[in-house]
C-alpha cells in the first residue's frame, strides 16, 4: 500500500462516515414541528395561529416564513420573514398571533381579502456539517372583508 | 497467488462494481444538482426522511471502496475488507430503500430494482467475506513475494 492509497481509504472513510451521520442523526434529534395552524381573519385583524413544536437540545437555528396567495388559481409567493435564533430545550406555548409568526414584517402584517397559506422551515445549526431541517406547511386560511 | 486474493466470481465483482460506480456516480450528481429524485409515494416515507444527497454520498463511497478493493486486490493483504465494506454498504442501503420502497403506494417498480441490486450486492458481499477469512486465517507475511 502507498501513502496515497493510505489517504485515499482514510478520505472514503470520512465521506462515508459524513453521509452516515447525515441519515442517523436528523433533524428530530434537535426538534420536532408537530403542526401549523392559522385560523382565518378579516382584513385589519391580526390571524390567531397554533404553532406546536418541540425543541429537545439546544442548538442555534435559523428559520424562514413564506406566505403565498392563491392568485388566479395558483400559488404565488407574497410575503416571507427569516431570522436566526438560540433554541433552548422547551415546548413553548401554541397559541401565537400571525404578525409573531412572521416577526412583524410589514407586508405579511397587512393582508389583503384572499386565501393563503404559509410555509415554515427550521433549520439546525445551519452552515455546518450537522445543518437539519424541517418544512411545513400550514392549512389554508382566508382574510375575509 | 496469496490466498486472499479475489480469484472466483471475480467477473461478477467487477460487473456489480461498475453498475454501482455508474449509479453511485449518476445519483450522486443528480443529487447535489437539486433534482427532487425521492418521491414519498415511489420510495416511501423511510427514504424519504433522509438526505438525497446522504443516501447518494453513501452509494458512491461504498462503490468507490469496492472499485478501489478491486484495484489494489491481493497487492494488500487486508483488500477483502474494503471490498466487503464497499459492496456491504451498496447492499445495506439498497436493501433499505427496497424496504422504503415497499411502503410506498407506487413503490413496486423501487422495490424491484433495489431487491435485485441488493441481492447481488449480498452475494458480492458474502464472496468478500470469504476472501476476508482467507486473509486472517493466512499464514504469511503481507504477501509480497507470495507465489
Amino acid at each position: 500500500m502507498t501513502r496515497i492509497e493510505w489517504w485515499i481509504i482514510g478520505g472514503l472513510t470520512a465521506l462515508t462516515l459524513g453521509f452516515l451521520s447525515s441519515l442517523v442523526i436528523t433533524s428530530s434529534w434537535w426538534f420536532r414541528i408537530n403542526s401549523l395552524t392559522i385560523h382565518d381573519a378579516r382584513v385589519g385583524e391580526i390571524a390567531g395561529v397554533n404553532y406546536d413544536r418541540e425543541f429537545f437540545r439546544p442548538f442555534n437555528g435559523h428559520w424562514d416564513v413564506s406566505v403565498w396567495q392563491m392568485d388566479r388559481g395558483e400559488w404565488a409567493a407574497y410575503c416571507g420573514a427569516s431570522g436566526d435564533w438560540p433554541y433552548k430545550p422547551s415546548r413553548p406555548a401554541q397559541d401565537k398571533s400571525f404578525d409573531w409568526l412572521t416577526d412583524d414584517d410589514p407586508r405579511c402584517s397587512r393582508l389583503p381579502v384572499g386565501q393563503y397559506r404559509a410555509e415554515l422551515t427550521l433549520t439546525a445549526n445551519p452552515g455546518t456539517i450537522l445543518a437539519r431541517s424541517q418544512t411545513i406547511t400550514s392549512n389554508v386560511f382566508e382574510v375575509r372583508p | 497467488m496469496t490466498a486472499y486474493k479475489l480469484a472466483r466470481h471475480k467477473g461478477v465483482h467487477v460487473a456489480f462494481a461498475i453498475l454501482a460506480l455508474f449509479y453511485g456516480f449518476a445519483f450522486f450528481a443528480l443529487a447535489v444538482s437539486g433534482w427532487n429524485l425521492m418521491l414519498p409515494n415511489q420510495f416511501g416515507d423511510l427514504a424519504v426522511s433522509g438526505e438525497v444527497e446522504a443516501w447518494a454520498g453513501m452509494q458512491l463511497c461504498g462503490s468507490l471502496f469496492m472499485a478501489f478493493g478491486l484495484l489494489i486486490n491481493g497487492r494488500w493483504r487486508w483488500s477483502p475488507a474494503l471490498r466487503l465494506v464497499g459492496s456491504g454498504i451498496v447492499a445495506a442501503l439498497t436493501s433499505v430503500l427496497a424496504y422504503s420502497a415497499s411502503t410506498a403506494t407506487e413503490g413496486a417498480a423501487f422495490m424491484v430494482y433495489c431487491s435485485g441490486f441488493s441481492a447481488l450486492g449480498w452475494f458480492v458481499s458474502f464472496c468478500a467475506l470469504v476472501d476476508f477469512r482467507a486473509a486472517l486465517f493466512w499464514g504469511g507475511d503481507d504477501g509480497r513475494g507470495a507465489v
